[in-house]
């Protein structure tokens, strides 16, 4: 559905994309996963025309991207990263404007906005001004206007930035519906359990570059650690600790504040046998868990520093 | 028409400001109509002085003088009370006393001073009526050395024909400014002050960043969009112009009408009103924030009417700051309204520098849209 390849932008010294490629399949909920300035909007806004690029091609729908390809446009819908409405005009008139952008006809345009408040959840809210809303409020204002007209691809840009959890999960929920009623699409984001949570396939970006693509799974698969053991309230000695790195999957270890973390490649049983360990040294420990990767030990292993850095 | 339609919308949630500045303007505007209309009549209307006469000489001579104060004045010949005349000038029941001192036909036929005159406190007729009575004088004694006798000469004075004074009215206001005329004059503030703020408030709402972004992404051409907001500019400007008319008409109704250059005062304020639509324009492409539009608007809208003589005669403003005004399309405006106050009827010359003017304000119009052009395609460039 989406082709973009070798794309490069640049804003004087600074290069916002380094030749980056993508390839997003239709029907998928697809995620830029990346640190705040890693390029996110920046492709987005190559992707929607908003900005000229110094190189590189973008297709959409098999058709190459340009400012006025309003054919393709017409196929899109934009929520984008700042809230974008009228302060002038309530919410109803707002997702009709939008709306209108895109739909000429009356009849199927009003059905079309009554649909968008419905899935935002907006009904009591239609005659209040933007300025009335809470934040989470308007944040649903912000998707109503951009899903209203019923695109096949809707590109969402850090949709949940300052919105309360239950907020929040209502957004994620209407994002995973719109993609079961057929819509593909483009979630950036830098909350990696957002991106966890409901999409299919990611792209892992940092300074303008696409570093790893796949699902979350396949992500996970490329990096070393398999388990991270977490044992708390633990007094170890300097022996104990080396003694840990030398069980088997076992390739590197932490210990401070009474607080041993352990990081396994993957494999079975790695959380037994650091337990059979630990009971036959008869050391005393408050609590042990296990945890399976995230993907913010994806970027840190492929990066070297954190996603949230 | 769904840019316009909303461009509409915006502009009606924003119509309190639009009637702030209509009632500023109406207000202001009849005001000085009413001020303007009565400055007129006062300033040619005769007044008579109140004067009391004590004759102490009781000549033919001094008879004579008092007969031609009568003709001029209210004259009351009084007793020689010092007391009482001084209680009448203090109480304002006159406004002069005249004595005509003893021998004062000899003193006249000497070239002396034979009268004193007193006049009251606050009073500015005492120069006046001297005059009158130096030049009375003046022409009996040119009679009495051509060998009249002075009561000869008093009664050719007195017969002289008074200079007829006639109007010759060129330009067909009967002499007088009409009334309406200062409502056109005030236009441009109107104009400037409340398309600028109203107008140019929505379209740095609709100029915002997060909002064009959006509206670029969609299948809306940005020829369209912005086909569609001047459309919408239009229409308001055009809606407040026939409220603005109907307003005039309302207040000036058979005046205005029967004006013979009524086509040329709608004209003229219909391209001011062009004008201030394309400055509105230009305000709304440069301010930012929507807030600051109100900051900017007033200051300026104030400066160039103050500049251009839209509160102040242009006369009495100095070469100098005329000449900064010609650069913009409001000087233009009131040179052809000033033009159209003095002349009903516009014919030859007047029609040609009428013309001229409403040509010049044209060409403005020309220049401010390839400037919105320019800083627009800049914007555009900008991204």
């Amino acid at each position: 559905m989406i082709r973009i390849e070798n794309l490069v932008k640049r804003y004087g010294d600074l290069v916002a994309l380094d030749h980056l490629n993508l390839e997003v399949y239709e029907g998928e909920v697809f995620g830029l996963l990346g640190p705040n300035g890693c390029g996110k909007t920046t492709a987005i806004s190559c992707l929607l025309a908003l900005l000229k690029f110094d190189k590189g091609t973008i297709r959409i729908f098999g058709e190459e991207m340009r400012p006025d390809s309003y054919g393709i446009k017409r196929k899109i819908g934009i929520v984008p990263q700042d809230v974008a409405v009228f302060p002038e005009l309530s919410v109803r008139e707002n997702i009709e404007y939008f709306c209108g952008l895109y739909v000429a006809d009356k009849i199927q345009r009003k059905k079309c906005v009554e649909e968008a408040i419905a899935f935002t959840g907006l009904e009591g809210y239609q005659k209040m001004r933007p300025h009335q809303l809470s934040g989470g409020l308007l944040r649903r204002l912000n998707i109503a206007c951009g899903i209203a007209h019923k695109p096949k691809l809707i590109i969402m840009d850090e949709p949940t930035v300052a919105v309360d959890p239950q907020s929040r999960n209502h957004i994620l929920e209407g994002i995973q519906r719109l993609n079961r009623e057929g819509a593909t699409i483009i979630y950036t984001s830098h909350y990696m359990e957002e991106v966890e949570q409901i999409c299919t396939r990611i792209s892992i970006l940092d300074h303008g570059r696409s570093i790893a693509t796949g699902t979350k799974e396949e992500l996970k698969r490329m990096i070393k650690m398999g388990e991270r053991i977490t044992v708390e309230g633990i007094q170890v000695t300097e022996g104990q600790i080396a003694a840990v790195r030398e069980l088997p999957h076992v390739f590197q270890t932490e210990y401070d504040n009474q607080r041993l973390v352990i990081c396994c490649s993957a494999a079975k049983k790695n959380l037994m046998r650091v337990l059979h360990y630990l009971e036959e040294e008869e050391i005393v420990f408050g609590k042990i868990f296990s945890e399976m990767p995230t993907l913010n030990d994806v970027f840190l292993e492929i990066t070297g520093k954190e996603l949230r850095d | 028409m769904t840019v316009f339609k909303s461009y509409l919308l915006m502009v009606k949630r924003n119509y309190g400001r639009l009637l702030l500045y209509f009632g500023i303007f109406i207000g202001i505007a009849v005001a000085m109509s009413i001020a303007g209309d009565k400055g007129s009549t006062g300033d040619f209307s005769a007044e008579k002085a109140e004067i009391a006469v004590v004759d102490l000489d009781q000549s033919e001579f001094s008879g004579q003088l008092i007969k031609f104060l009568k003709e001029k004045h209210h004259v009351v010949v009084a007793e020689n009370d010092k007391a009482r005349l001084a209680e009448e000038l203090y109480y304002e029941k006159r406004d002069i006393v005249l004595q005509i001192n003893k021998g004062f036909s000899e003193a006249v036929l000497e070239g002396k001073n034979g009268v004193h005159m007193t006049q009251r406190p606050g009073s500015y007729n005492g120069v006046y009526i001297s005059q009158q009575i130096e030049q009375f004088l003046g022409d009996v004694l040119s009679y009495h050395s051509f060998g009249y006798s002075i009561p000869e000469g008093c009664k050719r004075v007195m017969g002289r024909k008074e200079c007829r004074v006639t109007l010759d009215d060129e330009n067909g206001n009967g002499g007088k400014t009409p009334a309406f005329s200062y409502f056109f004059g005030f236009i441009p503030y109107l104009f400037i002050a409340a398309l600028g703020v109203v107008l140019g408030k929505v379209l740095v709402i609709f100029r915002d960043k997060r909002i064009k972004n959006r509206m670029m992404a969609s299948s809306f051409s940005l020829l369209r969009q912005n086909v569609q907001i001047l459309f919408g500019f239009w229409i308001i400007g055009s809606l407040l112009y026939i409220l603005t008319a109907a307003i005039a008409l309302i207040i000036y109704g058979k005046d205005l009408l029967s004006a013979p250059n009524i086509g040329y005062y709608l004209l003229n304020s219909y391209v001011d009103m062009l004008a201030a639509l394309e400055f509105a324009f230009i305000v709304g492409l440069l301010v930012k924030e929507e807030k600051r539009v109100d900051m900017i608007i007033t200051p300026l809208s104030l400066g160039i009417c103050f500049l251009c003589g839209v509160f102040v005669p242009q006369q009495v403003l100095s070469g100098s700051v005329q000449t900064v005004a010609s650069f913009l399309p409001v000087h233009w405006y009131e040179k052809v309204n000033n033009l159209l106050i003095e002349h009903a009827e516009i014919t030859g010359e007047v029609s040609q520098k009428v013309w001229q003017g409403i040509g010049i304000q044209v060409l403005f119009l020309i220049a401010m849209a390839g400037i919105s052009m320019a800083i627009a395609k800049y914007q555009q460039q900008e991204r």
